[in-house]
């Protein structure tokens, strides 16, 4: 079992845990370093959670986190140095910077209030979103984004 | 050198008077995880982790801990730690003195870890053992059991007693201890929900028989729940091992084996994985089904001897 | 970053039991220094009565003697009486009270579990603790047995050092007993597993080792005898006195009573002894041999004492959990 030698650099992001999701538990890590990286909490070369601390901070079995490991690992996401810990290697698809993300989000909240203007509640917004992702979705002929 | 294997026995049956504790166990527990033992009160687990630490022996059969380590043998004493239930210590002693025990009485004894573990936790060593608190003293019982730096740790129902806060940080310190040294461990519970995030390798002793053995993932993914109509379960059964048969009027489920794959069912049936607490308590409740180590994928359609 | 300790030392698990029995031993150390307290300050008492009654020194075969004993048993007896058969028949408890919790505690509180899972393992744990506490218990028996022989001296300056309440609370005496019995609870509390049973066995095994060993003293070493001619009573060596007989001229026995039936009475008697050709027959102890038979009596208890506490450690370390 790799033990991460001590490094002066603590990693950005903590893991946390729901046991009731009924998601197994390395695959809520998977997609907690997802959505990090998606948020841009997480960047190149960052650090992830030493082994240790995920299994001191969460009670949960060292493989877990080994496997959750192995899985960014596999998907391009992270590589293992030996001795030193995880890093973040490649970023998702989908991955948008920080700044260009804040910009999109204000063009939501103005398509949103001109929405509501329009007579829109929130639940028919969510379905006017819906049926428009369906649209991109379909759009691309069945190519998931 | 590490062995293979930490918990071996083959017919390992063990007598209380009139009564059989444990009866005709085979078992052959891998090294590097952490093992849980469930079952029902008295279905034996106390007295499979007492056997393994070599506090009684066997009345029949044979078990070896380690490889071929004799339980109770010095080198076996050197290398396994044992919890007791309830962490009982002896009340009018300070800590202090618990850790002088431990220090005279292994051949093994990290001190400074001990200590550093007890001081991070904020446990005077100065108190009297029977003054802390019930989350304390299985802190100190565990510290005692991990100073040894031994290769198995055995813990029978370590959390029984504490509440949440204490149970989390209990386990918290006993996976860190795996993640740094690579400990095997096995421990006892009666209750599975808070299992399933700590142990990679599952054995359900039901009335003093090993009803199943085997990694937890494997054996999450060999079985599926099958949920149908009750008019087609006769033939669904018919298909594939079945561990658990519960019917309604019109809707059954079917608990079933299927090696690893999906199960061949089509049309009104849904089939889904389940979590280890539903596993575990389908098995208890079905004494005479068991899901062994045995040849991998070996899937015998019509294997109803499973059910009485 | 880690310090690992290797191998330590073979007195490693006299060190671990001394500091499992820590609290324990302080309490009897603590009970025994109370019980010297009383006894320094009674027993100061009944030697300045003795002094004071001038019953010690003066020559008992005088009648003035006789009576200034008498006086201080008056005043004084009840309480020596009291102390020395409490000490007599339940000195020996002190080994029960200590004995009978070593292993069946362990057991009834589940500490088992710990103690024999360390390294070192079950049988030299056990050993370790007989041996710690035993050895504790002898020298603070004896120290006790010092100050309480001492206290119950004044029993001895009539009755010599063998009478039985004097000679069972001098160290050698009660220390062996003390040890046996505190053997005994401690196979009987491994045995039976509870402490309270054993305390029982242990007590009853005082009253009982008592009177076996009473029965045996005399018997130790081969007595002497005396021929004496006369009936009154020369000796005032503080001897032990065992049987009493006589010889007719033909060198059969007589009991004392059968003497009398001849003479008539005692004037008779005398005249038969001193005149008549019949002999007045004693088997004793000296004085002398006080110390031999002390320590012949601390042998044979103090073995059986190591005899049962190997048989307790065999116990252990046969019988499962």
């Amino acid at each position: 079992m790799e033990v991460d030698k001590d490094d002066d650099r603590p990693s950005p992001i903590e893991f946390r845990l729901d046991p009731a999701s009924g998601v197994p538990t390395y695959l809520q890590l998977v997609q907690q370093v997802e959505q990090a990286l998606r948020m841009g909490w997480l960047t190149e070369g960052d650090r992830l959670p030493r082994v240790r601390e995920a299994v001191a901070g969460l009670a949960i079995n060292p493989n877990t986190v080994l496997k959750a490991y192995r899985e960014l690992e596999h998907r391009g996401l992270a590589v293992g140095r030996r001795g030193q810990g995880t890093f973040v290697r490649g970023l998702p698809a989908g991955v948008v910077p920080l700044r260009e993300r804040a910009a999109l989000r204000r063009g939501l909240l103005e398509w949103m209030r001109s929405a509501r203007t329009a007579g829109l509640d929130e639940e028919g917004m969510a379905a006017v979103f819906e049926d428009a992702l369906r649209d991109l979705r379909e759009g691309r002929d069945g190519v998931v984004a | 050198m590490a062995a293979d294997t930490v918990i071996d026995c083959a017919g390992l049956g063990k007598r209380y008077r009139r009564s059989w504790a444990l009866r005709d166990c085979r078992l052959a527990v891998p090294a590097g995880h952490v093992v849980a033992l469930v079952g029902p009160n008295g279905a034996g687990k106390t007295t499979l982790l007492s056997l393994a630490a070599g506090l009684t022996l066997p009345s029949e059969g044979a078990l070896t801990v380690l490889g071929d380590q004799v339980p109770g043998s010095p080198r076996a004493l050197d290398r396994i730690g044992f919890v007791a239930q309830n962490a009982a210590l002896y009340p009018g002693l300070p800590v202090r003195d618990l850790l002088g025990m431990g220090r005279h009485l292994n051949r093994r004894w990290d001190e400074a870890r001990a200590r550093t573990h007890l001081d991070g936790l904020g446990i005077p060593l100065d108190r009297r053992y029977g003054r802390l608190s019930g989350g304390q003293q299985a802190q100190v019982s565990l510290a005692l059991a991990l100073a040894k730096r031994p290769e198995l740790l055995l813990l029978d129902e370590p959390l029984a007693a504490l509440d949440p806060l204490a149970r989390h940080d209990f386990m918290a310190v006993l996976l860190t201890a795996v993640a740094e040294d690579g400990l095997s461990v096995v421990f006892s519970s009666h209750a599975v929900n808070e299992l399933q995030q700590s142990c990679d390798y599952l054995v359900v002793l039901g009335g003093g028989r090993v009803q199943v053995a085997g990694e937890v993932d494997d054996l999450l993914g060999d079985h599926r729940m099958l949920t149908g109509p009750t008019a087609e379960a006769d033939r669904v059964a018919g298909q594939l091992p079945v561990v658990r048969d519960r019917r309604a009027g019109a809707q059954s489920h079917l608990l079933v084996r299927t090696g690893g794959v999906d199960a061949p069912v089509s049309g009104d049936w849904r089939q889904q994985r389940i979590g280890l607490e539903e596993l575990v308590l389908s098995y208890l409740r079905e004494p005479t089904a068991s899901a062994l180590p045995g040849p991998r994928g070996s899937v015998r359609p019509n294997e109803e001897v499973l059910l009485p | 970053m880690s310090s690992l300790t290797l191998a330590p030392p073979r007195s490693a698990v006299l060190r671990a039991a001394g500091l499992r029995h820590r609290p324990a031993l302080r309490t009897l150390l603590g009970v025994l220094v109370g019980l010297l307290l009383l006894l320094a300050v009674t027993g100061y008492y009944l030697h300045a009565g003795l002094d004071r009654t001038g019953a010690v020194g003066c020559d008992m075969a005088l009648r003035s003697c006789n009576e200034r004993w008498k006086e201080f048993l008056r005043e004084y007896g009840p309480e020596l009486m009291v102390g020395g058969n409490v000490v007599y028949f339940l000195g020996g408890a002190l080994g029960a009270f200590v004995g009978s919790p070593l292993l069946a505690r362990e057991f009834e509180h589940g500490t088992v579990r710990f103690a024999w899972t360390q390294g070192a393992g079950r049988t030299r744990w056990t050993v370790g603790g007989l041996v710690v506490v035993g050895s504790v218990l002898a020298v603070a028996t004896a120290v006790t047995a010092a100050v309480l022989n001492w206290w119950i001296s004044p029993m001895a300056v009539h009755g010599g050092r063998f009478t039985p309440l004097v000679f069972t609370s001098a160290p050698p005496a009660l220390v062996g007993r003390v040890l046996l019995v505190f053997a005994l609870s401690a196979l009987a509390g491994a045995v039976l597993r509870r402490t309270v049973v054993a305390l029982g066995i242990g007590v009853v095994a005082s009253v009982v080792t008592t009177l076996v060993a009473e029965s045996l003293r005399f018997h130790y070493r081969a007595p002497l005898e005396d021929t004496l001619h006369t009936l009154a009573q020369t000796s005032l060596d503080h001897r032990w006195e065992g049987g009493l007989w006589v010889t007719d001229p033909a060198g059969n026995r007589l009991d004392l009573g059968r003497l009398y039936d001849l003479g008539g009475d005692y004037y008779g008697a005398q005249k038969l002894l001193s005149e008549g050709g019949y002999s007045l027959h004693e088997s004793y102890q000296p004085d002398s041999r006080f110390w031999a038979f002390q320590f012949i009596e601390f042998g044979w208890t103090a073995l059986l004492a190591v005899a049962l506490c190997a048989a307790a450690v065999w116990w252990v370390r046969r019988r499962a959990f």
